[in-house]
């Protein structure tokens, strides 16, 4: 990377950290030159797909004809909407190569949430898998966008010859590589803008911390719209000259020993609710390869950790971060006997953290605040939000909302979140995104949505209803109406009609009617989660 | 042993009913039915291995992602 790099506050750190590169496509191209009969990317199936180093830098040299023909031009956003596949990972590089702005967005989210993060974006272009064809042209009311469906990346415009006269676009160290929405407060997702700094230094921390190297072969068994699955799965590996099995993610559990086996795949990442699926299952382990699983996203319970790990001889490394922070920030020690079980790691080189009071005073050792991080790997901020930004970025840190402590070691220990955001499988939920569906249900007056424990998610969805008096509406003619309002994985397990109830009369609120979330669960759980084996 | 289409769809019914994906019908794909994640996946083919009292090779289960694939995977180790 170019010396004297001038860094905004809240990326800048004390201890030294070099990146290799500029950009994604710097690194791409020396990893062709060192290996290019290497595989980087498996995705079995019927015609199980291989890239090899240089067959991937041509399919993306071919993909440039695509994009011209589209007339994009360097910093365009386009979105990308795939399941886990070649064709997501072809577009993918080629967009960060040629210069575009990636929006990786989930497949599985309703319509309408896909035209808001398309819109909001200002995407110039809509990639999209043929597969979801029905679902992509319900979107209605987009701004000017050019939709481009994808069959296979077996299609002849793939294999169409680039113009080898093209000139490449410069790309800075500090464009935007990717946008990535995730959950806001407000109810409506926030872009979160990373640059190939962001990526490059990400990358790099990880696959150092793991002792990656061009042996290391990844597993991909979580959706790649999410960047802590793009870094770890896609990009750490690229970084030392590895590769990577990536499988459509909703098929990918069932088959994971299988995949582990036949591919010799050495390392993986995903959610923690993996392991207690994992356990459920009959099915033992063959492989003598795999050396570490990386969970983040969830609080990993010491009891899976141990049965998991007595069971499958596999051990399991527990991390924290954020979309915000491009990932993970901080990982238990690596090798295994380095780890603190029960803590969520060391900081990552690429980063600092900090525990925080509400006046941004370091609160000490052993004192419960604020997680805050500064690094090469924090996002510059929200797309277009200026408020937002002054709130999360301020004093040199990215404030992340969440609680924690850290020992006297430096391992940190994560708390809980300030602002009720649901966890459910590792994805983020915000109450208010499915509350501000709620209220478009003419018989609901009011409504609040909590998180509720759940064995496998972590958490599920309880959303708490009042309706008109008049109203004869059933829980599952609202979950109904839910399924046709937002993505799957918001739905509510269970919606709690008050006027049902004979012990709670109304959403409990506060002197200023602000809604007591706290009292809300506190009433769930006495009532609802008592006998539960949930 | 051999079954004729209308059992298949029968005892697939029936299986799809008990793993709650209720929605789904005989030509739904796994991008066309949120409830129908990694979970159930592993529900459903569990389910379709006990009921037809077959074992599916990983290879066929990585790629079971729409009923009709489903139909023909089941037919073919019958």
């Amino acid at each position: 990377m170019e010396e004297n790099i001038s860094l905004i506050k809240h990326q800048q750190i004390s201890k030294k950290f070099k990146i290799d590169y500029n950009n994604i496509r710097e690194l791409f191209y020396e990893k062709v030159k060192d290996g290019p009969d290497d595989i980087f990317l498996i995705s079995p199936g019927e015609n199980t797909v291989e890239f090899t180093y240089a067959k991937l830098k041509l399919l993306i040299k071919n993909t440039y004809n695509i994009f011209r023909s589209l007339e994009l031009k360097s910093k365009d956003r386009v979105s990308l909407i795939f399941h886990n596949s070649p064709e997501f990972v072809a577009l993918y590089f080629s967009a960060l190569c040629f210069g575009l702005t990636a929006v990786p967005i989930n497949p599985d989210i309703a319509s309408k949430e896909m035209r808001y993060i398309i819109n909001d974006s200002k995407s110039k272009a809509i990639f999209y898998s043929n597969v979801l064809e029905s679902k992509i042209k319900n979107i209605k009311n987009l701004d000017d966008v050019k939709l481009k469906k994808i069959t296979s990346i077996n299609d002849q415009e793939f294999s169409l010859k680039n113009d080898d006269s093209f000139e490449e676009n410069e790309i800075s160290v500090y464009d935007a590589a990717v946008t990535l929405y995730t959950s806001g407060t407000s109810g409506n997702p926030k872009g979160v803008i990373l640059s190939h700094l962001n990526l490059l230094s990400k990358s790099k921390a990880i696959s150092e911390w793991f002792h990656f190297d061009t042996k290391t072969r990844a597993l991909c068994i979580l959706p790649l719209d999410h960047i802590a699955w793009q870094v770890t799965n896609l990009l750490s590996p690229l970084y030392q000259g590895g590769s990577t099995v990536i499988v459509q993610e909703k098929v990918s559990l069932r088959s994971f020993w299988d995949l582990v086996n036949r591919y010799d795949v050495t390392w993986t990442s995903g959610m923690a609710s993996i392991l207690p699926i994992l356990l459920s299952r009959s099915k033992e382990r063959k492989d003598q390869t795999l050396k570490a699983i990386l969970c983040g996203g969830q609080i990993l319970t010491r009891t899976v950790q141990k049965q998991f790990e007595d069971r499958f001889k596999v051990p399991i490394f527990d991390g924290y971060g954020l979309t915000e922070t491009t990932g993970f920030t901080c990982i238990n020690g690596f090798p295994a006997e380095k780890r603190r079980i029960g803590s969520i790691g060391k900081v990552l080189p690429a980063n600092e953290m900090t525990i925080l009071d509400e006046n941004s005073k370091d609160v000490g050792e052993n004192n419960v605040g604020e997680i805050c991080i500064r690094g090469y790997n924090v996002t510059s901020g929200y797309l277009g939000l200026k408020e937002k930004n002054k709130e999360s970025f301020r004093d040199g840190w990215f404030h992340s909302g969440d609680f924690g402590w850290k020992d006297s070691d430096g391992f940190f220990y994560f708390q809980g979140r300030e602002d009720f955001l649901i966890i459910k499988g590792g994805m983020n939920i915000y109450p208010a995104e499915l509350e501000n569906v709620l209220y478009q249900h003419p018989d609901i007056i009011e409504c609040a949505v909590i998180g509720i424990p759940h064995k496998l998610l972590g958490e599920d969805i309880c959303a708490f209803v009042k309706c008109k008096e008049e109203s004869e509406v059933s829980e599952m003619e609202l979950k109904e109406f839910c399924k046709n309002n937002i993505g799957g994985f918001k739905q509510p397990q269970k919606i709690v009609i008050i006027n049902l109830l004979d012990d709670l009369d109304d959403i409990p609120k506060g002197p200023t009617k602000k809604i007591l979330y706290r009292d809300l669960k506190k009433y769930y759980m006495e009532k609802y989660q008592k006998n539960s084996k949930n | 042993m051999p079954i004729d289409t209308n059992e298949l769809d029968m005892k697939l019914e029936e299986i799809l009913k008990k793993i709650g994906l209720d929605d789904i019908n005989l030509e739904s794909t796994i991008e066309d039915i949120p409830d129908w994640d990694s979970f159930t996946h592993i529900q459903l083919i569990d389910a379709i291995e006990e009921k037809f009292k077959i074992e599916i090779e990983f290879n066929d289960a990585i790629i079971m992602t729409s009923i009709p694939i489903i139909k023909k995977k089941i037919m073919n180790y019958l």
